[in-house]
Protein backbone atom coordinates (compact mmCIF):
# COMPACT_ATOMS: atom_id res chain seq x y z
CA UNK A 1 0.00 0.00 0.00
CA UNK A 2 1.40 3.29 -1.08
CA UNK A 3 1.22 6.14 1.36
CA UNK A 4 -0.28 9.26 -0.18
CA UNK A 5 1.54 12.02 1.62
CA UNK A 6 -0.20 14.64 -0.40
CA UNK A 7 -3.60 13.52 0.75
CA UNK A 8 -2.44 13.28 4.34
CA UNK A 9 -1.05 16.78 4.16
CA UNK A 10 -4.27 18.08 2.69
CA UNK A 11 -6.27 16.29 5.34
CA UNK A 12 -4.07 17.60 8.15
CA UNK A 13 -4.32 21.13 6.81
CA UNK A 14 -8.07 20.80 6.67
CA UNK A 15 -8.16 19.47 10.22
CA UNK A 16 -6.04 22.28 11.60
CA UNK A 17 -8.12 24.83 9.72
CA UNK A 18 -11.32 23.31 11.16
CA UNK A 19 -9.92 23.42 14.65
CA UNK A 20 -8.85 27.00 14.20
CA UNK A 21 -12.24 27.97 12.87
CA UNK A 22 -14.02 26.14 15.71
CA UNK A 23 -11.85 27.80 18.34
CA UNK A 24 -12.20 31.22 16.86
CA UNK A 25 -15.95 30.77 16.32
CA UNK A 26 -16.42 30.26 20.03
CA UNK A 27 -15.05 33.72 20.59
CA UNK A 28 -17.09 35.56 18.08
CA UNK A 29 -19.31 38.23 19.48
CA UNK A 30 -21.73 40.69 18.11
CA UNK A 31 -21.40 44.20 19.37
CA UNK A 32 -23.92 46.98 19.56
CA UNK A 33 -23.09 50.49 20.66
CA UNK A 34 -24.96 52.94 22.84
CA UNK A 35 -23.19 56.25 23.09
CA UNK A 36 -24.51 58.81 25.54
CA UNK A 37 -23.20 62.18 26.49
CA UNK A 38 -24.25 62.61 30.11
CA UNK A 39 -24.20 66.20 31.26
CA UNK A 40 -25.08 67.80 34.54
CA UNK A 41 -28.36 69.66 34.36
CA UNK A 42 -29.41 71.81 37.28
CA UNK A 43 -32.91 71.22 38.59
CA UNK A 44 -35.26 74.12 38.92
CA UNK A 45 -36.52 72.89 42.31
CA UNK A 46 -34.31 73.07 45.36
CA UNK A 47 -34.69 72.24 49.05
CA UNK A 48 -33.82 74.97 51.51
CA UNK A 49 -33.85 74.88 55.28
CA UNK A 50 -36.74 76.63 57.04
CA UNK A 51 -36.99 78.62 60.26
CA UNK A 52 -37.30 75.38 62.26
CA UNK A 53 -34.50 73.70 60.30
CA UNK A 54 -32.06 73.68 63.21
CA UNK A 55 -34.52 72.16 65.68
CA UNK A 56 -35.73 69.66 63.08
CA UNK A 57 -32.17 68.66 62.19
CA UNK A 58 -32.64 69.55 58.54
CA UNK A 59 -29.76 68.45 56.31
CA UNK A 60 -29.73 69.15 52.59
CA UNK A 61 -27.49 67.31 50.19
CA UNK A 62 -28.30 68.10 46.58
CA UNK A 63 -31.75 66.82 45.76
CA UNK A 64 -32.11 65.07 49.10
CA UNK A 65 -33.36 66.68 52.29
CA UNK A 66 -33.25 64.80 55.57
CA UNK A 67 -35.03 65.80 58.76
CA UNK A 68 -33.06 64.00 61.43
CA UNK A 69 -34.63 65.33 64.59
CA UNK A 70 -38.43 65.36 64.40
CA UNK A 71 -39.95 64.30 67.70
CA UNK A 72 -43.31 64.31 69.44
CA UNK A 73 -44.82 63.31 72.78
CA UNK A 74 -47.24 60.41 73.15
CA UNK A 75 -50.92 61.30 72.80
CA UNK A 76 -50.09 64.86 71.81
CA UNK A 77 -49.49 66.52 68.45
CA UNK A 78 -46.14 68.12 67.66
CA UNK A 79 -46.15 70.69 64.86
CA UNK A 80 -42.98 71.76 63.06
CA UNK A 81 -44.28 74.70 61.07
CA UNK A 82 -41.21 75.34 58.94
CA UNK A 83 -38.53 72.62 58.96
CA UNK A 84 -37.88 72.58 55.21
CA UNK A 85 -38.89 74.53 52.12
CA UNK A 86 -39.10 73.82 48.40
CA UNK A 87 -38.07 76.63 46.09
CA UNK A 88 -38.56 76.99 42.35
CA UNK A 89 -35.35 78.65 41.23
CA UNK A 90 -36.25 78.42 37.55
CA UNK A 91 -37.87 80.89 35.20
CA UNK A 92 -41.05 78.94 34.65
CA UNK A 93 -43.68 77.04 36.56
CA UNK A 94 -42.75 73.48 37.56
CA UNK A 95 -45.36 70.73 37.84
CA UNK A 96 -44.63 67.81 40.16
CA UNK A 97 -46.12 64.91 42.09
CA UNK A 98 -45.49 64.20 45.76
CA UNK A 99 -45.12 60.47 46.35
CA UNK A 100 -45.20 58.71 49.71
CA UNK A 101 -42.42 56.21 49.19
CA UNK A 102 -42.10 54.40 52.54
CA UNK A 103 -43.27 54.69 56.13
CA UNK A 104 -41.46 52.14 58.29
CA UNK A 105 -40.51 51.42 61.89
CA UNK A 106 -42.83 51.34 64.92
CA UNK A 107 -45.90 52.35 62.94
CA UNK A 108 -48.17 50.38 65.36
CA UNK A 109 -47.62 53.18 67.85
CA UNK A 110 -48.10 55.95 65.36
CA UNK A 111 -51.44 57.73 65.22
CA UNK A 112 -50.87 60.09 62.32
CA UNK A 113 -48.39 62.15 60.33
CA UNK A 114 -49.70 65.02 58.27
CA UNK A 115 -47.73 67.37 56.02
CA UNK A 116 -49.41 70.66 55.25
CA UNK A 117 -47.95 72.71 52.43
CA UNK A 118 -48.14 76.51 52.43
CA UNK A 119 -47.01 79.04 49.86
CA UNK A 120 -44.74 81.51 51.65
CA UNK A 121 -45.03 84.11 48.84
CA UNK A 122 -48.80 84.31 49.02
CA UNK A 123 -49.27 83.03 52.60
CA UNK A 124 -51.81 80.63 51.15
CA UNK A 125 -52.51 77.02 52.03
CA UNK A 126 -51.62 74.73 49.14
CA UNK A 127 -52.26 71.11 50.05
CA UNK A 128 -52.61 68.65 52.93
CA UNK A 129 -50.78 65.35 52.53
CA UNK A 130 -51.72 62.52 54.88
CA UNK A 131 -48.55 60.49 55.29
CA UNK A 132 -49.97 58.06 57.87
CA UNK A 133 -53.47 57.69 59.30
CA UNK A 134 -55.77 54.92 60.53
CA UNK A 135 -52.96 52.37 60.50
CA UNK A 136 -51.95 52.89 56.89
CA UNK A 137 -50.00 54.97 54.44
CA UNK A 138 -51.75 57.90 52.83
CA UNK A 139 -52.16 58.58 49.14
CA UNK A 140 -49.76 60.24 46.74
CA UNK A 141 -50.61 63.77 45.66
CA UNK A 142 -50.37 64.47 41.96
CA UNK A 143 -50.78 67.58 39.87
CA UNK A 144 -49.01 70.08 42.12
CA UNK A 145 -47.38 73.06 40.44
CA UNK A 146 -45.08 75.70 41.89
CA UNK A 147 -44.64 79.08 40.21
CA UNK A 148 -41.29 80.56 39.29
CA UNK A 149 -39.54 82.11 42.27
CA UNK A 150 -42.07 80.79 44.76
CA UNK A 151 -41.18 79.05 48.01
CA UNK A 152 -43.36 76.46 49.73
CA UNK A 153 -42.95 75.42 53.32
CA UNK A 154 -43.70 71.87 54.42
CA UNK A 155 -45.33 71.80 57.87
CA UNK A 156 -45.02 68.45 59.65
CA UNK A 157 -47.59 67.37 62.24
CA UNK A 158 -46.83 64.23 64.25
CA UNK A 159 -49.19 62.44 66.63
CA UNK A 160 -48.05 59.34 68.53
CA UNK A 161 -50.54 57.02 70.23
CA UNK A 162 -50.95 57.13 74.02
CA UNK A 163 -48.98 53.90 74.52
CA UNK A 164 -45.94 55.05 72.54
CA UNK A 165 -42.67 55.31 74.43
CA UNK A 166 -39.30 56.93 73.88
CA UNK A 167 -38.01 53.70 72.33
CA UNK A 168 -40.34 54.05 69.36
CA UNK A 169 -39.54 55.74 66.07
CA UNK A 170 -40.54 55.70 62.43
CA UNK A 171 -38.83 56.62 59.19
CA UNK A 172 -40.63 58.40 56.39
CA UNK A 173 -39.41 58.80 52.82
CA UNK A 174 -41.16 61.05 50.34
CA UNK A 175 -40.30 61.67 46.70
CA UNK A 176 -40.86 64.62 44.46
CA UNK A 177 -41.40 63.49 40.87
CA UNK A 178 -40.73 66.19 38.30
CA UNK A 179 -41.39 65.55 34.60
CA UNK A 180 -38.52 66.57 32.34
CA UNK A 181 -39.42 68.83 29.43
CA UNK B 1 -49.48 48.28 -15.51
CA UNK B 2 -51.39 51.34 -14.43
CA UNK B 3 -53.14 49.34 -11.67
CA UNK B 4 -49.84 48.03 -10.34
CA UNK B 5 -48.49 51.55 -10.16
CA UNK B 6 -51.52 52.73 -8.17
CA UNK B 7 -51.23 49.83 -5.72
CA UNK B 8 -47.56 50.61 -5.26
CA UNK B 9 -48.34 54.29 -4.59
CA UNK B 10 -51.03 53.34 -2.06
CA UNK B 11 -48.65 50.99 -0.32
CA UNK B 12 -45.97 53.65 -0.12
CA UNK B 13 -48.40 56.21 1.23
CA UNK B 14 -49.72 53.78 3.84
CA UNK B 15 -46.19 53.00 4.92
CA UNK B 16 -45.33 56.69 5.27
CA UNK B 17 -48.50 57.39 7.31
CA UNK B 18 -47.85 54.37 9.55
CA UNK B 19 -44.28 55.45 10.15
CA UNK B 20 -45.41 58.99 10.94
CA UNK B 21 -48.06 57.86 13.45
CA UNK B 22 -45.66 55.40 15.02
CA UNK B 23 -42.93 58.01 15.37
CA UNK B 24 -45.40 60.46 16.99
CA UNK B 25 -46.54 57.79 19.44
CA UNK B 26 -42.99 56.77 20.23
CA UNK B 27 -42.00 60.40 20.72
CA UNK B 28 -44.74 61.05 23.25
CA UNK B 29 -44.30 57.74 24.93
CA UNK B 30 -40.59 58.05 25.47
CA UNK B 31 -40.51 61.72 26.46
CA UNK B 32 -43.46 61.28 28.86
CA UNK B 33 -41.51 58.81 30.94
CA UNK B 34 -38.53 60.93 31.82
CA UNK B 35 -38.59 62.36 35.34
CA UNK B 36 -36.27 63.93 37.83
CA UNK B 37 -36.66 62.81 41.43
CA UNK B 38 -35.99 64.64 44.65
CA UNK B 39 -36.47 63.09 48.04
CA UNK B 40 -37.14 64.03 51.62
CA UNK B 41 -36.57 61.64 54.48
CA UNK B 42 -37.33 62.04 58.15
CA UNK B 43 -36.60 60.12 61.30
CA UNK B 44 -39.39 60.70 63.78
CA UNK B 45 -39.00 59.74 67.41
CA UNK B 46 -41.25 59.68 70.45
CA UNK B 47 -40.12 61.82 73.40
CA UNK B 48 -41.16 62.15 77.02
CA UNK B 49 -43.46 65.18 77.38
CA UNK B 50 -41.78 68.33 78.72
CA UNK B 51 -45.08 69.74 79.97
CA UNK B 52 -47.59 67.49 81.70
CA UNK B 53 -51.16 67.81 82.96
CA UNK B 54 -51.97 67.03 86.58
CA UNK B 55 -55.14 66.90 88.58
CA UNK B 56 -56.11 70.28 90.01
CA UNK B 57 -56.92 71.04 93.66
CA UNK B 58 -60.64 71.14 92.91
CA UNK B 59 -60.69 67.39 92.19
CA UNK B 60 -62.69 67.74 89.00
CA UNK B 61 -60.15 66.54 86.45
CA UNK B 62 -59.35 63.20 84.91
CA UNK B 63 -55.83 62.74 83.55
CA UNK B 64 -55.17 60.27 80.73
CA UNK B 65 -52.09 58.20 79.86
CA UNK B 66 -48.76 60.02 79.73
CA UNK B 67 -50.42 63.11 81.24
CA UNK B 68 -50.86 64.70 77.82
CA UNK B 69 -54.65 64.85 77.70
CA UNK B 70 -57.35 65.43 80.29
CA UNK B 71 -61.04 65.84 80.95
CA UNK B 72 -62.47 68.41 83.33
CA UNK B 73 -65.92 67.45 84.64
CA UNK B 74 -67.80 70.27 86.34
CA UNK B 75 -71.29 70.69 87.72
CA UNK B 76 -73.10 73.68 86.29
CA UNK B 77 -76.15 75.17 87.97
CA UNK B 78 -78.40 78.17 87.56
CA UNK B 79 -76.16 79.92 90.10
CA UNK B 80 -72.72 81.31 89.26
CA UNK B 81 -69.97 78.91 90.28
CA UNK B 82 -66.18 79.33 90.14
CA UNK B 83 -63.45 76.66 90.26
CA UNK B 84 -59.97 78.11 90.76
CA UNK B 85 -57.84 75.04 90.17
CA UNK B 86 -59.57 72.58 87.85
CA UNK B 87 -56.32 71.43 86.22
CA UNK B 88 -52.59 71.95 86.70
CA UNK B 89 -50.17 72.45 83.81
CA UNK B 90 -46.63 71.63 84.90
CA UNK B 91 -43.45 72.57 83.04
CA UNK B 92 -40.75 70.01 83.87
CA UNK B 93 -37.91 71.48 81.82
CA UNK B 94 -35.64 74.53 81.89
CA UNK B 95 -37.22 76.16 78.81
CA UNK B 96 -40.08 78.63 79.04
CA UNK B 97 -43.20 77.91 77.02
CA UNK B 98 -45.93 80.14 75.68
CA UNK B 99 -49.25 78.43 76.22
CA UNK B 100 -52.86 79.16 75.39
CA UNK B 101 -56.20 77.41 75.08
CA UNK B 102 -58.13 77.17 71.79
CA UNK B 103 -61.63 75.82 71.27
CA UNK B 104 -61.68 73.46 68.27
CA UNK B 105 -65.12 71.88 68.77
CA UNK B 106 -68.16 72.02 71.06
CA UNK B 107 -71.54 70.42 71.75
CA UNK B 108 -74.73 71.80 73.30
CA UNK B 109 -73.30 75.06 74.57
CA UNK B 110 -76.43 77.09 73.88
CA UNK B 111 -77.74 76.21 77.36
CA UNK B 112 -74.73 77.88 79.03
CA UNK B 113 -75.48 81.39 80.20
CA UNK B 114 -71.94 82.18 81.20
CA UNK B 115 -68.46 80.66 81.33
CA UNK B 116 -64.95 82.11 81.47
CA UNK B 117 -61.80 79.96 81.32
CA UNK B 118 -58.61 81.55 82.63
CA UNK B 119 -54.94 80.51 82.87
CA UNK B 120 -53.24 81.76 86.03
CA UNK B 121 -50.56 81.20 88.64
CA UNK B 122 -52.49 82.96 91.42
CA UNK B 123 -50.79 86.24 90.45
CA UNK B 124 -51.09 86.59 86.69
CA UNK B 125 -54.45 85.90 85.04
CA UNK B 126 -55.01 85.59 81.27
CA UNK B 127 -58.54 85.03 79.97
CA UNK B 128 -58.70 82.32 77.30
CA UNK B 129 -62.30 81.31 76.54
CA UNK B 130 -65.57 83.16 77.08
CA UNK B 131 -69.16 81.97 76.57
CA UNK B 132 -72.01 84.47 76.97
CA UNK B 133 -75.69 83.64 76.53
CA UNK B 134 -74.96 80.35 74.80
CA UNK B 135 -72.45 81.79 72.33
CA UNK B 136 -68.66 81.57 72.30
CA UNK B 137 -67.47 85.17 72.26
CA UNK B 138 -63.79 84.33 72.72
CA UNK B 139 -62.33 81.10 71.30
CA UNK B 140 -58.72 81.58 72.44
CA UNK B 141 -56.62 83.98 74.41
CA UNK B 142 -53.23 85.63 74.42
CA UNK B 143 -50.22 83.47 75.10
CA UNK B 144 -49.42 82.97 78.74
CA UNK B 145 -45.76 82.46 79.73
CA UNK B 146 -45.25 79.16 81.50
CA UNK B 147 -41.84 79.62 83.06
CA UNK B 148 -39.30 76.83 83.45
CA UNK B 149 -40.11 74.35 86.22
CA UNK B 150 -43.34 76.15 87.08
CA UNK B 151 -47.04 75.33 87.29
CA UNK B 152 -50.05 77.16 86.02
CA UNK B 153 -53.70 76.45 86.63
CA UNK B 154 -56.93 76.37 84.68
CA UNK B 155 -59.69 78.41 86.32
CA UNK B 156 -63.37 78.15 85.39
CA UNK B 157 -65.12 81.35 86.44
CA UNK B 158 -68.78 82.27 86.69
CA UNK B 159 -70.12 79.07 85.21
CA UNK B 160 -73.90 79.22 84.90
CA UNK B 161 -76.44 77.20 82.94
CA UNK B 162 -79.89 78.27 81.80
CA UNK B 163 -81.32 74.76 81.62
CA UNK B 164 -80.41 71.17 82.54
CA UNK B 165 -78.24 69.17 80.19
CA UNK B 166 -74.65 68.34 79.32
CA UNK B 167 -72.28 70.49 77.31
CA UNK B 168 -68.83 69.76 75.94
CA UNK B 169 -66.00 72.05 74.99
CA UNK B 170 -63.08 70.49 73.12
CA UNK B 171 -59.97 72.56 73.59
CA UNK B 172 -56.35 72.45 72.48
CA UNK B 173 -53.67 73.43 74.92
CA UNK B 174 -51.16 74.95 72.48
CA UNK B 175 -47.56 75.22 73.68
CA UNK B 176 -44.57 76.75 71.93
CA UNK B 177 -41.09 77.79 72.76
CA UNK B 178 -41.01 81.63 72.61
CA UNK B 179 -40.19 83.05 69.17
CA UNK B 180 -40.29 79.61 67.59
CA UNK B 181 -42.75 78.00 65.23
CA UNK B 182 -42.75 74.56 66.79
CA UNK B 183 -45.92 73.75 68.67
CA UNK B 184 -47.29 70.94 70.76
CA UNK B 185 -51.02 70.37 71.16
CA UNK B 186 -52.75 68.52 74.01
CA UNK B 187 -56.49 67.93 74.06
CA UNK B 188 -58.49 69.05 77.10
CA UNK B 189 -62.21 68.27 77.23
CA UNK B 190 -64.56 70.32 79.42
CA UNK B 191 -67.68 68.36 80.37
CA UNK B 192 -70.24 70.69 81.92
CA UNK B 193 -73.34 69.02 83.33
Amino acid sequence: MKTNYRKILKFATLLVSSLLIATVSAQIYDYMYLNANVGVQGMALAWISGDDGTAAGTQINGVTATLTNLKGPPNGTRIYADPVRLKNTGASQVPFDLLIDTVSGNTNYLNSIMVRIYNINSSAWVQNVTIWSNGGKGSDVTGLSISSGHVWRFQWEITWKADATTSHSVTVNLKIKVPVD
Amino acid sequence: MNGQCKIRKICCLSLVITMFVFSCYLHNCVLGEIYDFMSIGSNIGCIAPSVILQEGLDGVSLIYANCTSAKIIIDATTEYKTYNHTLSIVNNVSENYEIRLEVFDHQSISRLSNLTVILHNNNTFVTQIVIENGVITQESGNFYILNSFSTTYVKVENLKESQDGESHLYVYLRMKIPDGTIYTLYIITFELN
